[in-house]
């Protein structure tokens, strides 16, 4: 009987009845900014942090390297290990498990920059008559990347130079990370004046560097 | 005051052409160079065997285990407080002019965490943040320079963990490299910009690179001035591992520290004292038992920091302890005893309401004792605050302080007012005093409480 009385009262509450007295809505008001009031947001709360060591040895050994065994740190020194940490790692046990180190610093960047000229510097040593690096080369390049290099390896040559060459180079080591405009600018740069005597380790070093640098790149996007 | 002595010199003329003609960024531009060093030893350090130890006679009581078995001695200071000292501080008498003994300090009077009572000795807040040490860096590239394992959640990011190994490559690298590569770096700091104008994550990050790229810049010039010998070799030594304590363990640590100090590379540096044979968190009483020989081998490694900085030029006419400013600090305290165990075998347990911290060098009213704590002998009564705080008479607490003289009061609150007790945050406040941290950066009391009192007596 209860459960009935109950039932009846819902639905009478949802009966057309006599309508209370209108009161006036009030119009929301909306909140405007005043001119000097930042709209950017604040840096640290939505910002990207470097994909991290692991996954840019990653890039590397999936784009550039044959070797299973390839590590970038090779290029920061018998005890290049020990500043990885700093590149941003997975850290911690259990519920402490985090990305650490992952917001970019000046220290880190200059890491990244030491470990990109190495593997440019790597990627020269694989031309023909270039010395080779005094521990030999550690990435044992992929047939694509070699020919590549092939071209590459003429530099200041119009070949080495050509959009076509400079377009295989970015589809070949930045992928479609980034967006079309990145590789207009980066493919220019390279045609410009400032490479007009530069010599192919200088090319391939910074190559290296401004490719695998790109923020499209490098950070976890 | 620098201690000029033949092995200062030698160390001046050794150390020295950086040192002596290198002028810093911070003596260029005039400013008086000032630098902070934090050395942490992690999981709670136990008043009985350091400083605020307790008479004998409360172990004979049955309250406080003291496995070193003996009775502490004075350690009087210059400001008429003095402290009971264990004898395992023995290594560090001869630096009793130099130490700024703070007992009594709070830390957290909620948790008993390790990592939120770091969090609260780092940040103020048991849930993290972001590190006082960023406070202190006015002009160097990084904040501070980091060599230690943590239970803290800190958000720093300009700071780097670098072991001396890592340390002297990079910078041989750096020199080795020559100064091409600019083309790419100019390349790259425009797409920054340019991808850094949205409001995106990746607009986000790319700010931050560009603020890495351009600040690169300088510390790739100061990192190149960077001389350091090369470490012994050492085969147990595992990357980016703290120091073992020993006669040499900390030194090579320091030696980066000193080079990043005089070529302004970071204002800060935090080093992780470790006990030699174990770690000063022991619960049970088989390792309490072993504190004795942990905590004399903690003496010997402040010792030993003290001992460089004392003996290490910073430049002509300062020794690094001139120009530094030095705290020791762990977590927090711990247990009296535990529960329903024999005073003979019994571990301690974590105590939040009262540590201990060392300071010395630049600003430092060295030879001094602040603060105090309860529980100083059998039947004492206890205020409602600490009642109210640990029912089972567990731990000790700090005292009510002068914020002046540094001498605790006679006070017995009723109930806990923050305000009236030395807390880690008055300590860190005093710190941001001798940097000159604008006042509105100054730690509070606690969540929407005032900031909290700078500890006077510790200033020169």
């Amino acid at each position: 009987m209860r459960k009935l009385l109950s039932a009846v009262l819902l639905l009478c509450a949802a009966c057309p009845g006599p309508k209370p007295a209108e009161e006036p809505v009030a119009t929301p008001t909306v909140p405007t900014l005043a001119p000097d009031e930042p709209t950017a947001p604040k840096p640290d709360a939505v910002s990207a942090q470097y994909r991290g060591y692991v996954a840019m040895n990653e890039v590397i050994r999936s784009r550039v390297s044959t070797s299973p065994t390839f590590e970038l740190a090779f290029y920061l020194g018998s005890r290049g290990f020990s500043l990885t940490p700093l590149l941003g790692q997975w850290d911690g046990q259990g519920i402490r498990n985090s990305f650490r180190n992952g917001k970019p610093n000046a220290m880190s960047f200059l890491i990244w920059r030491t470990a990109f000229e190495g593997l440019g510097k790597d990627l020269a040593a694989n031309c023909p008559g270039q010395p080779p690096l005094p521990v030999g080369s550690l990435l044992k390049p992929r047939p694509e990347v070699t020919a590549l290099l092939a071209k590459l390896c003429t530099w200041p040559s119009a070949e080495a130079r050509s959009e076509e060459t400079l377009n295989e180079a970015w589809r070949l080591f930045a992928r479609y990370d980034a967006p079309d405009d990145e590789r207009t600018a980066w493919r220019e740069s390279f045609q410009s004046a400032a490479y007009d005597s530069a010599s192919v380790e200088e090319v391939l070093s910074d190559l290296s560097v401004t490719v695998f640098m790109n923020p499209y790149v490098l950070l976890d996007n | 005051m620098m201690h000029f002595n033949r092995r200062f010199m030698l160390k001046s003329l050794a150390a020295g052409l950086s040192a002596l003609t290198l002028p810093s960024r911070a003596k260029a531009e005039g400013a008086a160079p000032h630098f902070f060093l934090q050395l942490v030893v992690s999981g709670g350090m136990d008043q009985t065997y350091l400083f605020d130890a307790r008479p004998w006679a409360m172990t004979q009581a049955g309250l406080l285990q003291n496995y070193l078995k003996t009775e502490p001695t004075v350690w009087n200071g210059t400001n008429d407080v003095s402290t009971l000292a264990a004898s395992t501080t023995g290594a560090l008498r001869p630096y009793a002019a130099d130490l700024a003994i703070v007992n009594g300090v709070i830390m957290s009077s909620s948790f008993d965490g390790h990592d939120q009572n770091m969090n609260v000795l780092f940040t103020g807040n048991p849930f993290g943040g972001t590190s006082f040490l960023t406070q202190l860096n006015q002009d160097a590239p990084l904040d501070y320079l980091r060599q230690a394992f943590l239970f803290a959640d800190l958000d720093d990011s300009r700071f780097v963990q670098v072991d001396p190994s890592g340390a002297r490559e990079l910078s041989e690298r750096l020199k080795a490299r020559g100064v091409s590569g600019s083309r790419a770096t100019s390349f790259l700091q425009t797409r920054y910009d340019k991808s850094g104008g949205g409001l995106g994550r990746l607009s986000a990050g790319a700010r931050s690179l560009l603020d890495a790229a351009k600040e690169s810049a300088r510390l790739e010039a100061a990192l190149r001035k960077v001389t350091l010998a090369p470490p012994a070799p050492d085969p147990n030594s595992m990357p980016g591992s703290p120091p073992a304590a020993g006669a040499t363990g900390m030194v090579p640590q320091l030696e980066v520290v000193a080079e990043y100090f005089r070529h302004s590379i970071v204002r800060s540096a935090l080093l992780e004292i470790r006990s030699a044979g174990g770690l000063v968190d022991t619960h049970d009483a088989e390792s309490a038992k072993a504190q004795p020989q942990l905590y004399a081998s903690v003496a010997e490694s402040i010792a030993q920091v003290l001992k460089y900085l004392k003996e290490t030029p910073y430049d002509a006419a300062s020794s690094l302890l001139d120009v530094t400013t030095v705290m020791v600090s762990s977590e927090f305290g711990r247990t009296m005893r535990q529960e329903n165990l024999p005073i003979d075998a019994t571990g301690t347990d974590h105590n939040p309401l009262c540590n201990s911290l060392m300071l010395a060098g630049k600003g430092v009213r060295g030879g001094t004792v602040s603060g105090g704590s309860d529980q100083q002998q059998a039947g004492e009564a206890l205020s409602g605050a600490h009642l109210a705080l640990d029912a089972k008479k567990l731990k000790m607490m700090g005292r009510p302080v002068d914020f002046v003289s540094g001498r605790p009061t006679a006070a017995q609150p009723a109930a806990y007012d923050p305000a009236q007790y030395l807390t880690i945050a008055s300590v860190v406040n005093t710190v941001y005093s001798l940097f000159g941290v604008d006042a509105s950066k100054y730690m509070e009391l606690g969540r929407n409480l005032p900031k909290a009192p700078v500890l006077q007596a510790l200033l020169k």
